[in-house]
């Protein structure tokens, strides 16, 4: 396999993430931003076309609510708009794409409130996506740490940490998630509840790591070259910074990229149950929250966009696991 | 054997001051919310918070709750005033039916499934294991939305509101067992591949071959045993996440199952219903462990525990 065949997966991964980063800082609309006279509007068509059919300036017909009936619009095309690119957005910053006022362009249509579906949906990603990272680096951390603890001292130190795993991974997550979740206050401002899940998350899922941590530091430490620092008067810590952590470097990574899309989904969930991170911030969760109504879920199509988000990230997650799994099998 | 076992009962002790611990250790209870309706004065809510032993220490408590465990009780639920056992007993027996629908369901559809594609040629296999993959990547959250929508479009029945009997019970079940059976389908679907495979090549099977053994013969009593070892091990660990997809997928179609029951109670600080919840799953879970190591000791006499 050449060098470039090997790190595309990878590379799609960070393309993704990056253009999520990117689109993030420039959302066409404030997260946040209420437009009151448009809730449920559906994703506004951008023409191409003029009135006579002629080639002309991307550009979008203004956007009439229906007198009488909720969440209806038509298109009045004798009044239109051009859609400017990288302009000022309202609220600072710089929008992708707006039209110009008072005309109206909403990429994935709005939500209940009259908020931008894609804008939220770009925040959101950046919130979810990074919950989920925060929390696999937290957890890996946790379980590099307690892993070689109980690898090392063996003992009594081992039996607590192993039987406290052990416990942990008797559970289905998502009912630990939901008792640890229950210990904590139910309402929270958005900093705060994304803390929380990133901490939940990670004291959730430290279990797994952790095992498979011991049991490499356990056949590490018979290594000769360990045995050798031992009888030369290293102390544990000397040798836990200067030969096992160096080992322990394939498994974390293979770790990670199992980790990271698990984890993404249990905030997803977290926000879903209404129990993650709240709103006004957006997560991907907390967008999806809303289709638990049916009259919702049935009409409005567009809502589900970060489903669509969300299995993307996954399925590009998947890719790069693989690739790192073939990767690791070959080294090994 | 017996060590297994303990270690089981070790596990479950270990989670009962666990599910115990969390939601009891919360700042403030059940009569917290309480507190803001001005119809109760601070000395009637002292008084129930007395009544219901909610003043005494946490060991205390939870001496008293494992005394009760012992009964078959899970404790006072304070928010429906009935002992939690009651509540919580038909919503598992409805997660029980829902996910054994499902993994019936995923195992049907992903072992035949397998083993067609590992006998197909290989531009074939390779676009079943794509495919397979493509559906591996969508969450059961993502599954049982867009199901749910198919279903709302085509006017598909969802649960609640359906007859008694077993066209009720299968109505009801369509959806949320769909969504989980979708979710769990390929990860059985390529554990059974790399089973059967590495089955197919072994040597014994090309001697039955050469022997002039039947094909389906071969597939069924030689092949078929020697690849059940690992797909009994995975069906135990799978388990787990199936019960946690199940939390969702039942919240969000409303299948009354322990899922919506548990996040009702967290969100009413329903203490002693949340640890039941929890208990009763991580229950299942040791159990069908267990059951998959006793059924792989049953079926391979080479394994001893």
């Amino acid at each position: 396999m050449s060098r470039r065949a090997i790190s595309r997966p990878v590379l799609l991964l960070v393309v993704w993430h990056a253009a999520l980063a990117a689109g993030a800082w420039l959302a066409p609309h404030p997260g946040n931003r209420q437009y009151r006279e448009y809730p449920f509007a559906p994703p506004t068509r951008i023409r191409l076309l003029d009135a006579n059919r002629g080639l002309a300036w991307p550009h979008v017909c203004a956007l009439e609510p229906e007198p009488a009936r909720f969440g209806a619009y038509r298109e009045d095309c004798a009044r239109r708009f051009p859609v400017r690119f990288l302009a000022s957005r309202p609220g600072g910053g710089i929008a992708l794409m707006q039209a110009v006022a008072p005309g109206s362009l909403f990429l994935l249509g709005t939500d209940e409130l009259g908020r931008d579906v894609f804008s939220r949906l770009l925040l959101g990603g950046v919130l979810s996506l990074g919950c989920g990272l925060s929390a696999a680096c937290l957890a890996l951390a946790l379980a590099a740490w307690l892993g070689s603890l109980a690898g090392l001292l063996g003992g009594l130190a081992d039996a607590v940490i192993s039987r406290g795993a052990e416990v942990l991974m008797a559970l289905p997550i998502l009912y630990l998630l939901l008792a640890m979740r229950a210990a904590l206050p139910i309402q929270s401002p958005p900093l705060t509840g994304f803390l929380m899940a990133v901490c939940l998350i990670a004291l959730a899922g430290w279990a797994r790591p952790a095992r498979l941590v011991r049991g490499i530091v356990l056949s590490a430490r018979e290594r000769g070259y360990v045995l050798a620092a031992r009888g030369f008067g290293a102390g544990s810590f000397y040798l836990l910074r200067k030969h096992l952590l160096p080992e322990l470097r394939g498994v974390l990574h293979a770790q990670a990229a199992v980790l990271i899309p698990r984890f993404v989904i249990l905030e997803v969930t977290l926000s879903l149950l209404g129990l993650g991170v709240p709103e006004p911030a957006s997560s991907w969760g907390s967008m999806l929250a809303n289709l638990r109504q049916y009259d919702v879920l049935a009409t409005h199509p567009w809502m589900l966009a970060p489903a669509a988000a969300l299995t993307l990230s996954l399925a590009l997650f998947g890719h790069a696991g693989r690739w790192l799994e073939v990767e690791v099998q070959e080294k090994a | 054997m017996l060590r297994r076992l303990g270690g089981a009962a070790l596990a479950l002790a270990g989670l009962s001051v666990l599910c115990f611990a969390l939601p009891n250790w919360a700042p403030g209870d059940f009569l917290t919310d309480a507190a803001v309706n001005p119809a109760l004065d601070r000395s009637t809510i002292d008084a129930m918070r007395v009544r219901y032993g909610l003043d005494e220490p946490l060991p205390v408590r939870y001496g008293r709750w494992l005394r009760g465990l012992t009964r078959g009780e899970l404790g006072l639920s304070l928010s429906y005033q009935v002992d939690a056992a009651t509540l919580l007993l038909p919503r598992l027996r409805a997660t029980l039916v829902l996910n054994a629908f499902a993994l019936l369901l995923a195992l049907v559809a992903a072992l035949p499934a397998a083993a067609a594609v590992g006998r197909s040629g290989p531009a074939f296999r390779r676009a079943a294991d794509t495919a397979m993959l493509a559906v591996l990547s969508v969450p059961e959250i993502v599954l049982v939305l867009i199901l749910l929508a198919t279903a709302l479009t085509w006017e598909i029945p969802l649960p609640g509101g359906q007859p008694e009997g077993v066209v009720g019970l299968l109505q009801g079940l369509a959806v949320p067992g769909l969504a989980l059976a979708l979710g769990a389908a390929p990860i059985f679907y390529r554990h059974a591949r790399a089973a059967f495979d590495e089955a197919l090549g072994a040597p014994f099977v090309a001697a039955a071959r050469h022997a002039g053994v039947p094909e389906v013969s071969v597939q069924l009593r030689y092949v078929l045993p020697a690849a059940a070892n690992p797909l009994i091990s995975l069906l135990g660990t799978s388990l787990g996440n199936l019960l946690s997809a199940s939390l969702v997928v039942e919240t969000v179609t409303g299948w009354p199952g322990l899922g919506p029951l548990l996040l009702e109670a967290v969100l009413a600080r329903d203490s002693n219903v949340v640890a039941g919840a929890v208990l009763l799953a991580a229950t299942c879970q040791i159990a069908g462990n267990v059951a998959a190591d006793l059924a792989l000791m049953r079926l391979d006499p080479r394994i001893r525990l």
